[in-house]
């Protein structure tokens, strides 16, 4: 649940713009929520927002019973860990690492070691998500290969919420298209809330309920 | 937590900027090292040289030119004292050996020396290695790096002063000043010494005064090797090395021989107040190489500075992933204290590399040998830098943990 927010940045001394007006938006676990809007109209703003990646002004953050504002940034970075997964435009693998390392770096930020339980899982996900070959380094994978293990990637911590930013932008139609069915479908097993932000109208056409944004006003 | 992952992928995203690091840090280090050990061991090996040469004695004149030149066997033409002098100090009480030391002649760019048994021995230390000490005229005892079998004959020749001599090679002088008709039969060889005496063919001084038609200092030809010297007028020689018995008696033996026409010295001393302006330059490249260092060091971490906030949209995935700032902090931060910490391991081999490297040429050239080790200085200083690069790789590790995820999110 989202009240109040707005994110304003100070322009000079006197003026200020506000980047970023959200109002009131409530989000029932496991709803798949589409945020529409032209580029610049603050989508990833409010999608940063509501991963506590960024610190509204003004207004509450609320996912269940965590309420992300008030938070410390250190609790923050340990919710968003075991309860968000995050899927973005441009993968953002670390190219060095093969597919199931890429999986797996989530679990190296809190712990020292990966059980096998968690190597087995990883190498099950990137089965589910169509990459046969766990060892391939992430460099040498296609652009949606990439993007099938970002997934597998966010699925990892089994998390209550999926964030993801404009997740087809950067992939043909036809891949495109097989990676939001992927993404759509992941969600709802995991019976996550999905919430994406997206130009794409195929990918929206997937979400059961699509808000617009325009010029950082999310409109009803 | 574990950054290791990360910190493998940074490295191998750096590639080639992880190779020239690791290198400007091992040269530039290898170059403090270096400087440290091989002075070091110049002076241990130069002062170990001097070791059996407690006092000289020679004429008036310049104290480092007798040092050099008895010592250190640099040829160069040293006014005589009188000869007679080895009878007075053989009788002293104050002394418990004496030895001349007549050089001027050479045999293949080795220099040719006289000198007597005591000192052959020095002073009873050392025996020979192969073979026996001269015991008659004409005999020769060889150093352990002259390039000459037992049993050879050689003819000397008359050195010239200031001539670069090449150990083992006749020079075109050496060929045109030959003594004709002079023949020393090599008859044993020493140990190693560490020092230029390893290249000196050491004949009795009896023969460099024949050699030069002076007789042999004795009243006659049949006199045994040695002192007493009774021939009516002893021939001069251009040093004489003295044992003192003690302390004391060194002190007053060099007093009482610093007047009326003789010159006497403590090679020691002599090498002290070299040591001290040679340790002056030292100290400029000591602090030259230091900055340089420094300098070496602010240009590694402004890389590894640059190079982090290049990638700052990686580290804000991660953020954005979950991971804390502390992740990012221990990642940035390994990696650079890393590199630099291989820098300094490598530098400290390299900095041995070459110190040995210029530790043979200087025995290659002057027979002096340089302990050209690593001392504990050298690894203290490698593990200081390490400590210190350590602790500066926290500025870049700081720029990563400061980055804001949301703009390093949406950075190019």
């Amino acid at each position: 649940m989202l009240s109040g927010v707005r994110v304003v940045f100070a322009q000079g001394r006197a003026s200020s713009v506000v980047a970023v007006d959200a109002g009131h938006l409530a989000v029932e676990q496991g709803t798949l929520l589409g945020i529409s809007g032209p580029s610049g109209s603050g989508k990833t703003t409010l999608l940063h927002v509501l991963a506590g990646l960024q610190t509204p002004t003004m207004g509450r953050v609320r996912w269940g019973a965590d309420e992300l504002v008030g938070m410390s940034e250190k609790a923050r970075d340990s919710w968003r860990r075991q309860h968000v997964g995050f899927v973005f435009q441009d993968f953002h693998l670390v190219p060095e690492l093969t597919a199931r390392e890429n999986v797996l770096l989530p679990l190296w930020f809190a712990r020292w070691a990966v059980g096998a339980d968690a190597f087995a899982r990883a190498t099950a996900l990137l089965q589910q998500v169509g990459v046969p070959d766990p060892d391939r380094r992430a460099s040498v994978l296609s652009r949606g290969e990439q993007q099938r293990v970002a997934i597998a990637r966010a699925l990892l911590c089994g998390p209550r919420l999926i964030l993801a930013d404009e997740p087809t932008a950067s992939l043909d139609a036809e891949t495109g298209a097989v990676v939001a069915d992927l993404l759509v479908r992941s969600a709802k097993a995991a019976g996550a809330t999905l919430i994406l932000v997206s130009h794409d109208p195929a990918m929206l056409a997937r979400m059961q309920v699509v808000r617009r944004m325009d010029k950082g006003v999310l409109l009803a | 937590m574990n950054p290791f992952a990360m910190v493998r992928a940074d490295l191998r995203a750096m590639r080639w900027s992880a190779v020239v690091v690791v290198l400007l840090v091992a040269l530039a280090v290898a170059i403090g090292i270096a400087v440290a050990a091989q002075e070091r061991g110049l002076r241990q090996g130069s002062a170990r040289a001097a070791d059996d040469f407690d006092l000289l004695i020679g004429a008036p004149g310049s104290q480092t030119q007798l040092v050099l030149t008895s010592i250190y066997l640099q040829p160069e033409a040293l006014p005589l004292i009188d000869g007679g002098l080895l009878n007075t100090l053989t009788a002293d009480p104050r002394v418990a050996g004496v030895a001349p030391i007549a050089f001027g002649d050479i045999f293949r760019g080795y220099p040719v020396v006289g000198t007597t048994l005591p000192f052959v021995s020095r002073w009873g230390k050392v025996v020979a290695s192969e073979g026996r000490l001269f015991s008659a005229e004409a005999e020769a005892v060889i150093g352990a790096d002259v390039k000459l079998a037992l049993g050879e004959d050689i003819t000397p020749a008359h050195a010239t002063a200031g001539e670069k001599l090449q150990a083992g090679e006749e020079g075109a002088e050496e060929h045109e000043h030959k003594h004709e008709g002079v023949v020393y039969h090599v008859v044993g060889r020493l140990p190693r010494l560490g020092t230029p005496w390893d290249r000196a063919i050491l004949i009795p001084v009896e023969s460099v005064w024949e050699t030069h038609g002076l007789g042999n200092g004795h009243a006659t030809d049949e006199a045994p090797l040695g002192p007493p010297f009774d021939a009516k007028r002893v021939p001069g020689v251009p040093a004489i090395v003295v044992k003192p018995l003690r302390v004391a008696d060194a002190y007053q033996l060099r007093s009482q021989y610093r007047k009326d026409g003789t010159m006497a010295l403590f090679p020691a001393e002599v090498l002290v107040s070299l040591y001290r302006t040679v340790g002056d330059l030292r100290d400029v490249i000591v602090i030259a190489a230091g900055l340089n260092n420094l300098l070496v060091f602010a240009a590694v971490l402004l890389l590894i500075a640059t190079l982090v906030t290049l990638r700052r949209r990686r580290y804000a995935v991660l953020r954005a992933l979950g991971a804390p700032r502390a992740y990012v902090l221990l990642v940035t931060w390994l990696g650079a204290a890393g590199l630099i910490s291989v820098g300094c391991v490598l530098g400290l081999a390299l900095g041995w590399v070459a110190s040995s490297a210029v530790a043979a040429e200087v025995e290659r050239q002057t027979g002096l040998h340089v302990a050209a080790g690593l001392g504990w200085g050298e690894f203290r200083f490698a593990a200081g830098l390490v400590v210190a690069g350590s602790l500066f790789s926290i500025v870049p590790a700081l720029a990563a943990w400061r980055l804001p995820v949301s703009e390093g999110l949406q950075a190019g």
